[in-house]
């Protein structure tokens, strides 16, 4: 097994010419981001939530808990049936059939939003449900992934994750089909700034 | 010799119905993504931007590495390096060993495959479990993926439902995709929640955050490794990126080059450990830094692995991904390998049409790699189907007007009267392709009749 040292050593000079770094431009789209986002959303197979206000999400919550489903909330103020102080290990989840989370950021381009580790009890918790559910504030849409990376500020320390749409697959004679491994359905609540 | 790939694309082109599936499933990936790549104004200037920001990285590779190893491990990874397939086979074999690990999940990663590293483990009594469907079906098959991107390509739904029938217990007869999918997802959940590591490939590695992408539209990188307490990340070293900027650039070109959709369903960013857990990161040379001597060789390693020269290609598409002999195949697997004796009709497997650099979203030069390719062989003489003997011949024939137009003569004469199952005899991949109708006439006859003096 090499060194650091021993694996620098063995590498041949490289033949292509000393390239400058060129400028990455940070495409950007023009409003309107929500109908933008939504559209491809949608198009992706997420849906959008019921709702642009907290109280409708909530309200989902307490439909979802009623049905004897296992909700775990990770959302401040919307209240589910699983504790989540109480996780301390991601096996625990296996039989969650929703999660909600907060998104800190949406992408209007791809349809996809930002869940940072930060906000989850434990990173498993957005893939292992059956089902998902991401809050954003209209507010954070971003019109590319680009401008989305520029507002993630720094990603080294921590995690996160872009979701765009349900899991999927078409690894079966091509066709598309949702729930491979990850949430079988993605709704997104888009809120009403304030 | 290995047989060549004229001999090897027979199996396949037998069925002559199952090479226009084939070949029209690769052409609806290639319309969704030029659907994609037309839907963003600045498309060529990402494109521009992405091959030089490439070009960069592999100017500066010892730098950067240097930058993101000090950075992963400010962030609480551990970074390994690997010379060869044999010593990054051994270090993950030595991680998984010392830490009494027996169930390693992992998801795609072509790196693996060109180390040969499941069967290393399993000698050591590790048990590995590929979890990306497709790579899931031919594990089970025992057989190689087809194609970079979509694995399982070359098969048809009733055959991996009569597989499905006899490993995970699906009905029989049964074929529809959608109960064949979920019936995995099932016999898979027991698989992750039994695992006790968990490996993925990287997209692309952030040098300045010591932060890596990885990809996936079944969640199933992140559904491994958010579960056990050992993460390995496999990667070769060209994976690089500067920044993060970069990093966004390659993520909004990848999914809608590959599979003309606008990002994958996950682009999940690794800049740390999860609390209690391990994170390790083996870095792999394994030739490349000896390829990237090679000017004329060197661009290969700008590749993002999106698979859209293969889907384009028309001898890939005709001609199946089992019958080149290196385990990536069409034109970059061509531009990569083409240049290996033992397996010397390879280069040949290519019509030399282009179509490849202007779907490659970094601007690969696979076309020019491959011509680059058969001129060494041809300095070696190491040309194959009888070339060496015929090819010089050819040489003084096409050379000389008189030589070109009386053997174009006789061409379009033995096109008009040789039946089509005869033409068809001629040629390897071409077999199931009809040659065009020839003109009745020569250009040069046209044109003296039609323009000139
Ligand atoms: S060579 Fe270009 S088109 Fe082919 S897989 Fe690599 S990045 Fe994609």
């Amino acid at each position: 097994m090499a060194s650091k040292e021993e694996f620098f050593a063995s590498l041949t000079p490289s033949a292509i010419e000393p390239t400058p770094m060129p400028e990455v431009a940070v495409a950007t789209r023009d409003a309107p981001l929500r109908e933008h986002f939504i559209e491809v959303l949608e198009g992706v197979g997420g849906r959008l939530g019921q709702g642009d206000d907290l109280g409708d999400v909530k309200q989902r919550a307490a439909e979802l808990v009623s049905q004897n489903l296992q909700v775990l909330s990770l959302m401040e103020g919307v209240q589910g049936n699983r504790d989540p102080s109480a996780v301390s290990d991601p096996h625990e989840l296996k039989d969650v059939d929703y999660t909600i989370a907060p998104a800190r950021l949406a992408v209007a381009e791809n349809g996809s939003v930002w869940i940072s580790g930060e906000d989850l009890v434990t990173r498993n918790a957005v893939f292992i449900c059956e089902h998902l559910i991401a809050v954003v504030d209209e507010n954070r849409i971003t019109g590319t992934m680009s401008e989305a990376v520029r507002r993630l500020g720094k990603l080294g320390g921590g995690w996160g994750v872009f979701i765009s749409g349900p899991s999927k697959t078409a690894d079966i004679e091509q066709a598309l089909v949702m729930g491979a491994h990850g949430a079988r359905s993605m709704t997104v609540y888009v809120l009403r700034g304030v | 010799m290995s047989q060549t790939h004229a001999r090897k694309v027979e199996t396949f082109t037998a069925d002559e119905a199952r090479v226009d599936w084939h070949s029209a499933a690769l052409l609806a990936l290639r319309d969704k993504r030029d659907l994609q790549a037309k839907s963003l104004p600045e498309w060529e200037q990402m494109r521009e931007t992405a091959s030089r920001m490439k070009l960069y990285v592999l100017s500066h590779l010892p730098e950067l590495l240097e930058q993101f190893t000090s950075n992963c491990e400010a962030n609480g990874m551990e970074v390994h390096w690997a010379r060869d397939a044999k010593e990054h086979n051994e270090i993950v074999a030595g991680i998984l060993k010392e830490r009494g690990k027996k169930k390693l999940v992992k998801s795609k990663s072509m790196l693996t495959e060109e180390v040969h590293l499941v069967p290393h483990l399993e000698k050591h009594g590790i048990e590995c479990i590929e979890t990306d469907l497709g790579e899931r079906i031919l594990q089970l098959r025992e057989e190689p993926p087809s194609h970079i991107v979509v694995p399982a390509i070359h098969l048809k739904k009733e055959e991996i439902g009569e597989l499905f029938h006899e490993k995970i217990g699906t009905q029989a007869g049964a074929s529809d995709p959608t109960y064949l999918t979920h019936a995995a997802r099932e016999s898979m959940r027991q698989e992750f929640l039994s695992a006790d590591a968990a490996m993925t490939g990287v997209n692309m590695a952030i040098a300045d955050e010591g932060a890596f992408v990885v990809c996936t539209n079944e969640g199933n990188a992140d559904m491994g490794a958010h579960l056990p307490d050992l993460h390995i990340a496999v990667m070769g070293m060209e994976k690089l990126v500067p920044d993060a900027d970069s990093a966004a650039l390659l993520m909004r070109m990848l999914a809608r080059n590959a599979t003309g959709q606008p990002s994958t369903s996950y682009n999940s960013i690794f800049g740390a450990p999860r609390p209690g857990c391990q994170l390790h990161i083996v870095i792999v040379d394994n030739g490349r830094s000896l390829r990237m001597a090679d000017r004329r060789h060197a661009e290969i390693y700008k590749c993002i692995r999106c698979g859209a020269c293969i889907n384009t290609c028309p001898v890939y598409r005709r001609g199946g991904g089992h019958s080149y002999d290196y385990f990536i195949p069409g034109p970059i697997g061509l531009a990569i390998a083409g240049d290996n004796p033992e397996a010397n009709s390879e280069a040949w497997a290519c019509t030399l049409n282009g179509s490849c650099n202007n779907v490659c979203p970094v601007k690969v030069p696979l076309r020019e790699t491959i011509a680059y390719h058969r001129e060494q062989l041809a300095q070696q003489k190491q040309l194959p189907y009888h070339k060496n003997a015929y090819m010089p011949l050819a040489g003084k024939i096409f050379g000389s007007p008189r030589g070109l137009s009386m053997a174009m003569a006789a061409a379009r004469v033995g096109l008009r009267i040789m039946p089509q199952t005869l033409q068809r005899r001629i040629g390897g991949w071409s077999k199931s392709r009809d040659f065009p109708k020839p003109p009745a006439e020569s250009f040069a006859h046209w044109y003296r009749k039609n323009r000139g003096e």
